[in-house]
């Protein structure tokens, strides 16, 4: 089942098109990430998603029905963290959690709070006010409050920006494990962090999509593995993907995934002897990201 | 494990909002409840006390009797309006705003728990007026005021807490700065009030002013309030509940209108 289904999404502001033409889908349970440098439309897309925005041209599906025209049920089913922190003058942390909780249509369930407020470390500063809170805790409150309604579909504009890694760590496996209960759609400038846990990716630029797809298939699809030998003596041994000598007295292979190491090492016919050493650096969404990010600049 | 009990669209995201708004000006009672009774309290002394001895409205009744029933009517509007203008503005000035567009709460749902709360608000204060304005009049008059028409209090209380609270709230969505709300409140709202004839009969102004006066609104409320107590005033109790209700209707438009118009927006 699609929980989202974004048609030929176009966003102007004046004469920019900051979301331009595009089109994607969420699957029930699935992650997805959405890449790009700043400015690209991550922000505005997410925003467009949760009725924040309106748009001018194709349309936002959520779990089957269209966000223009049924805009309050959508946004129950939406669980969203916006990338601006937001003070709140007046409250606490509990109970500005049990606000949001009513605002979304339901009930505040204070187990379900104290659970969310345990797992994400807010637990001693739950009577505190809000501008009490470090920047890390703000974000975390902002975690915190998009779950409190049990959403089907999470909206995380850079969640963990500004968190520090221990916590990172922890939100990593949190978002694993309600991955049973949600789809997910999260921004990030963590690639690594993008790798790890999307099922698939989008590079977006400029406001147009460049890449998506599964994210192990993009990386073996669109980089090249990495494998850097160093000989015991000066020789010269090359093939067709010879890419040259680096710093250290190396020299470097680049390596289509549909290459193996194996085939390399039978083709160059090396001796073990030559070897001294032998180090392989796999393609990630790194390589994908600065290619996208570099043609654009051309 | 965490499974959506009961989900309500339409109930639960009103009265949290309510219960939100309420919090929040009880947080700063000191400046919402406290402070304009300093003030009403001081209008009781200078005005119905001090002039009260030189001024003469009526035959029937004493000035410190015909400047009360303004008083609470002074205090609930000028507090409802209070409270509905800083209630959007401030979550815009905060951010807070963006919790609102993103989850269920709607136009009508907003607009409707800003109105209670200012309500509420208004109701406290102007109850609050009205003890100290009877402890007033037993001190000078030696009993207590009495209140002839209840109910007609009640819905003129009732009626005016709603509309200012709305007009406050519309003013609070249009507003791009602090300076904003204070223009409205200081050009328009505060004279339309005061013009309104707290502390003086429609009789008393020159013509020009009277004419004028008849498309003020809240000439109308303060009319209203003043006959349920007095059991007399300028304008036909019926009149005044009529057009009480018509600038209902008429802000609950304009506050729909201005949810889709004002600036409301990720940033404004
Ligand atoms: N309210 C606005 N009015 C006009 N232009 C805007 C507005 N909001 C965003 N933009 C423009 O739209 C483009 C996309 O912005 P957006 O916030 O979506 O970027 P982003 O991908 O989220 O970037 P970042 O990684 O920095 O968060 C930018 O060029 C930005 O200047
Ligand atoms: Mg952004």
């Amino acid at each position: 089942m699609k929980i989202l289904e974004v048609k030929n999404l176009v966003k102007t502001y004046g004469s920019l098109r900051a979301v331009d033409k595009v089109s994607f889908d969420i699957e029930k349970g699935e992650i997805f990430g959405l890449l790009g440098p700043n400015g690209a439309g991550k922000t505005t897309l997410i925003s467009s998603i949760i009725t924040l925005e309106k748009f001018q041209e194709g349309d936002i599906f959520v779990c089957g029905k269209s966000v223009q025209r049924n805009a309050s049920l959508i946004k129950s089913f939406i669980g969203f963290m916006p990338q601006d922190i937001i003070v709140h003058g007046y409250f606490t942390v509990k109970e500005i959690v049990k606000f949001y909780s009513g605002f979304c249509g339901v009930w505040p369930n204070l187990d379900r709070i104290d659970y969310l407020l345990k797992k994400f470390d807010l637990w001693d500063k739950k009577d505190k006010k809000v501008r009490y809170l470090s920047g890390g805790m703000k974000r975390r409150l902002l975690i915190v409050k998009a779950l409190v309604h049990s959403p089907k579909l999470l909206l995380l504009d850079e969640p963990t920006a500004g968190v520090d890694i221990q916590l990172r760590n922890s939100i990593w496996e949190f978002i694993k494990d309600i991955k049973k209960e949600c789809s997910i759609l999260f921004t990030t400038h963590y690639l690594e962090e993008a790798e790890n846990l999307c099922d698939r990716v989008a590079f977006i630029n400029k406001g147009k999509i460049q890449q998506m797809g599964p994210t192990l298939d993009l990386i073996s699809q669109l980089t090249t593995r990495r494998v850097l030998i160093k000989y015991t003596k000066n020789i010269e041994i090359k093939n067709q993907y010879y890419k040259g000598k680096s710093k250290d007295n190396y020299e470097s292979f680049s390596l289509p995934y549909s290459f193996t190491v194996g085939n390399l090492l039978k083709e160059l016919n090396l001796k073990q002897e030559y070897i001294e050493d032998l180090k392989v650096k796999e393609g990630s969404l790194e390589d994908i990201f600065k290619s996208v990010v570099n043609v654009k600049k051309k | 494990m965490f499974r959506i009990k009961e989900k309500n669209l339409l109930i639960t995201p009103f009265l949290f909002f309510f219960f939100r708004d309420v919090n929040r000006f009880y947080k700063v009672k000191i400046q919402t409840i406290l402070s304009p009774l300093v003030t009403q309290f001081l209008y009781l002394v200078i005005f119905g006390v001090g002039l009260g001895r030189v001024v003469k409205i009526s035959d029937q009744f004493s000035y410190l009797q015909f400047v009360i029933p303004g008083l609470v009517a002074l205090s609930l509007l000028n507090q409802s309006f209070q409270n509905g203008s800083s209630s959007i503005f401030s979550m815009k000035i905060t951010g807070e705003i963006i919790d609102v567009k993103t989850t269920p709460l709607g136009p009508n749902q907003i607009i409707l728990a800003v109105a209670c709360s200012g309500l509420l608000r208004g109701f406290i204060v102007s109850f609050l007026t009205l003890i100290i304005g009877e402890i007033f009049h037993f001190i000078f008059e030696g009993s207590f005021l009495p209140i002839h028409h209840f109910f007609w209090l009640i819905a003129f209380l009732f009626l005016g807490g709603l509309v200012f609270s709305i007009v406050g709230f519309s003013v609070g969505v249009w507003s791009k700065s602090f300076d904003h709300i204070g223009a409205i409140s200081a050009f328009i709202i505060l004279p339309l009030i005061y013009l309104g004839g707290v502390w003086f009969d429609l009789d008393t102004l020159s013509s020009f002013w009277q004419s004028v006066s008849v498309f003020n609104p809240i000439l109308y409320f303060i009319n209203g309030i003043r006959y349920s107590f007095l059991s007399s005033s300028d304008i036909p109790v019926l009149k005044s509940f009529v057009m009480v209700s018509f600038s209902l209707v008429i802000s609950y438009c304009i506050a729909y209108f201005m949810t889709f118009k004002g600036s409301f927006q990720r940033s404004f």
